[in-house]
């Protein structure tokens, strides 16, 4: 009964509305309410164009890196995402120096001639330009940098660098590292971009014909679309529910209930973690309803097809849940320990930052601190299915996070109630001030 | 079997280094108890720890026999009235007593049965499917009598229910609280002499977090004998007067001024007279330390 007065409460909420309207909005505008915009699915013809994936190649990747990293060199110009926003760098001349022994060591070049060349160059007032047709961005966080012709002709760029013939690709991995580190991570150079940047290689006839069997058999068609919408349904649930936790642990300071409560025996365990199933029922009802209206407009365009009509209570639950859980605990923890609204912000510029870092594995990878995993694309079931495990640790440690604060914001409750924490200590004053600026 | 009676043994209670309660020794038993003080003499402070919700530094409180560290044990036998009621605005009176009879740990049937007899205690049947939004002042302190009183507790702590309430819903709320009292412990904390007048037996007077005094209004009135007196002034006077006694009243008729003041010693051209329980109540704080002017100031 208490879960049902708690539920009512969070479902007449405002700020529960405004997730619900927040939530029909994105899933809608990008099209994944009603999927049957999106391509269809079909077995590749040959002859068609397939599209690109980045490969780790290495000989495709390292002779195109250096020549990018000489050229940023030469400019001292640096392109960098380090929270996921663009950033010029330019490097101090001792670091320019350390730059310069890097790619002296993986091209035999003395460092003393770089530095000379790039030391000339600025003077020159050169400067490492790519036009459009050079840099193709792939919408997915990626950049393919074209390096044959144009690129690596003398005449035209002034810059044109080669590898020494004994480097490996472990080795060249290594300085790349130490690159990224000296530009301050984020750089082209980094784990995360360097295969996306340079080693995007053409999708080949039988690859696609694989990446299809795969949709068809393990995904069951379905299960491709599914992704497709969590991603877009996490960036709005990894960050409303704190909306509608904060609101509601602070309706009862607001309407001076706390001390009825208090003093009920209802035990504190009891009250926060009922109020914590009810948020999470109200989030996950709305969206298990998005997904399964989202999940029957592809129902009828794989007439005969094997698909599994359970995708989305099987995503929603494994792959939505874990992150609404930590959005809510965050904003029920935090409320709190607080009793203001610092959660709102705390979450928001997690969110924030979780949502630029996502865009480098928009299309999958799945890192294991991510808060909201990405999957912005129908295609992808074979990187899905090779960091299924990952992904799965991701989940699981988000939801056991979540737990543990719950654990936390439970014990908080009961001191409260207790008198012993009772917004007469440091916190609250130094979360108070930061209310009132 | 524990008798109905709560006992407070030097009782200390402080915010961060400031002391708002000063070893307080208190025994109340059955029936209406009266707590008298001043604005911030510690009157909520007690019975926000005798309602478990803050903790104390030092002493002994127990509830029938329970100590006070038995929190979800006292909560059983404490129904609470803050005083600064409120219930969440948008749920009817009878969602809202439901709400809090679930937070009690009372079953569906038994809840049913206690809302239904408090609403008709309090008059309130008629409003049960109203907003509390849309209830006035008394209604609200009414409701707030039945969530305190819902899962039947033996002690009622009410802290100032009747500040805001007009002459009519004060006298009514007074004879609830009196209704309720015959069978269990009632504190009404208040700073309203006429409300303790009314109402009980047994006091205590708090000042500065410091207990005044306790036992009977009787005795307290028997302590104010012979210091009492009324005196016909000139306004010009007045000023004076004001600086040498404790005014506790005063009215003009004509050009003249009746005054009623406290003295310890007789007044030459003034009149004693019987003490009431509100100049008991300013002698009373008069002697533990407040000076004239400043409790002169509360009425």
């Amino acid at each position: 009964m208490l879960f049902l007065r708690e539920l009512k409460k969070v479902v007449f909420s405002i700020s529960f509305f405004v997730l619900i309207a927040g939530t029909i909005a994105m899933v809608a505008s990008q099209g994944v309410l009603d999927m049957s915009g999106q391509e269809k699915l079909e077995m590749p013809q040959p002859g068609q164009d397939y599209g690109t994936q980045a490969k780790e190649i290495p000989e495709v990747i390292m002779p195109a890196a250096i020549q990018v990293l000489y050229g940023e060199f030469c400019t001292n110009s640096y392109t960098a995402y380090p929270i996921g926003f663009y950033k010029n760098v330019r490097l101090s001349y001792d670091k320019r120096q350390q730059m310069a022994e890097i790619i002296s060591a993986l091209t035999g070049t003395p460092a003393d001639e770089l530095m000379q060349a790039a030391g000339e160059s600025t003077q020159d007032g050169n400067s490492y330009t790519f036009d459009d047709s050079e840099i193709d961005v792939q919408g997915n966080g990626g950049y393919t940098i074209t390096t044959q012709d144009s690129m690596s002709s003398d005449d035209e760029t002034g810059f044109s660098i080669a590898l020494t013939d004994d480097i490996s690709y472990e080795e060249f991995l290594s300085y790349m590292k130490k690159a990224d580190k000296l530009i301050g991570g984020g750089s082209f150079y980094s784990d995360t971009y360097l295969a996306n940047s340079f080693g995007q290689t053409a999708i080949t006839y039988e690859e696609a014909v694989d990446s299809y069997n795969l949709i068809k058999d393990s995904d069951h068609f379905t299960g491709a679309y599914a992704r497709l919408f969590c991603d877009y349904m996490l960036i709005v649930l990894s960050v409303l529910p704190v909306f509608i936790a904060v609101a509601l642990c602070l309706k009862d300071k607001q309407t001076s209930m706390n001390g009825l409560i208090y003093s009920r025996t209802a035990s504190s365990a009891r009250i926060i973690l009922t109020r914590y199933l009810a948020i999470i029922t109200a989030v996950m009802v709305p969206a298990v309803i998005l997904f399964y209206i989202s999940s029957a407009s592809i129902w009828g365009m794989y007439n005969g097809m094997k698909l599994d009509y359970l995708i989305p209570l099987k995503y929603c639950f494994g792959w939505i849940l874990p992150s609404v859980m930590v959005s809510t605990a965050v904003g029920m923890l935090l409320t709190e320990l607080t009793n203001t609204p610092a959660a709102i912000a705390v979450q928001g510029l997690w969110w924030f930052i979780d949502i630029n870092l996502g865009v480098s594995s928009i299309q999958g990878g799945y890192p294991l601190l991510r808060l909201a995993p990405r999957h912005n694309s129908l295609q992808g079931t074979r990187i899905f299915l090779d960091n299924f495990n990952r992904l799965a640790a991701n989940r699981l440690m988000f939801a056991g996070f979540a737990i543990l604060l719950m654990l936390a914001a439970v014990v908080i409750y009961e001191q409260k109630r207790r008198g012993r924490l009772n917004g007469y200590g440091k916190i609250k004053k130094l979360f108070s001030g930061m209310a009132n600026r | 079997m524990y008798e109905n009676k709560i006992e407070i043994k030097d009782l200390n209670k402080f915010y961060g280094k400031k002391q708002a309660l000063f070893n307080i020794n208190l025994t109340i038993g059955q029936g209406m108890f009266g707590l008298l003080g001043r604005n911030g003499a510690g009157k909520t402070t007690l019975m926000k720890t005798l309602a478990t919700l803050l903790q104390k530094k030092d002493g002994e409180i127990t509830v029938c026999g329970i100590p006070i560290e038995n929190a979800k044990q006292i909560r059983g036998m404490i129904g609470y009235l803050p005083q600064e009621f409120s219930i969440y605005p948008s749920m009817s009176v009878l969602e809202s007593l439901d709400y809090l009879g679930i937070l009690s740990g009372m079953g569906s049937r038994e809840r049913r049965s206690r809302i239904q007899l408090m609403l008709e205690r309090v008059n309130l049947t008629e409003q049960r499917h109203k907003r509390v939004k849309a209830l006035s002042g008394g209604m609200k302190r009414r409701l707030g009598v039945a969530q305190a009183l819902l899962h039947d507790p033996k002690v009622l702590i009410v802290d100032e229910p009747t500040a805001g309430l007009d002459p009519e819903e004060r006298i009514r709320f007074r004879n609830l609280l009196c209704e309720v009292a015959e069978e269990r412990i009632v504190i009404l904390s208040t700073h309203i002499v006429g409300d303790i007048e009314a109402t009980c037996e047994d006091i205590a007077i708090l000042g500065d977090g410091k207990l005044l005094y306790k036992g009977t209004v009787n005795r307290l009135l028997e302590a104010a004998a012979g210091k009492v007196f009324t005196k016909v002034a000139d306004k010009r006077e007045l000023p004076r007067l004001k600086k040498e006694f404790s005014i506790t009243s005063m009215h003009t008729q004509g050009g003249s001024m009746y005054i009623r003041f406290l003295s310890d010693t007789p007044v030459s051209d003034a009149e004693s007279c019987e003490p009431n329980i509100e100049d008991a109540y300013m002698l009373c704080l008069y002697k533990g330390g407040a000076s004239f002017e400043n409790i002169g100031g509360e009425f």
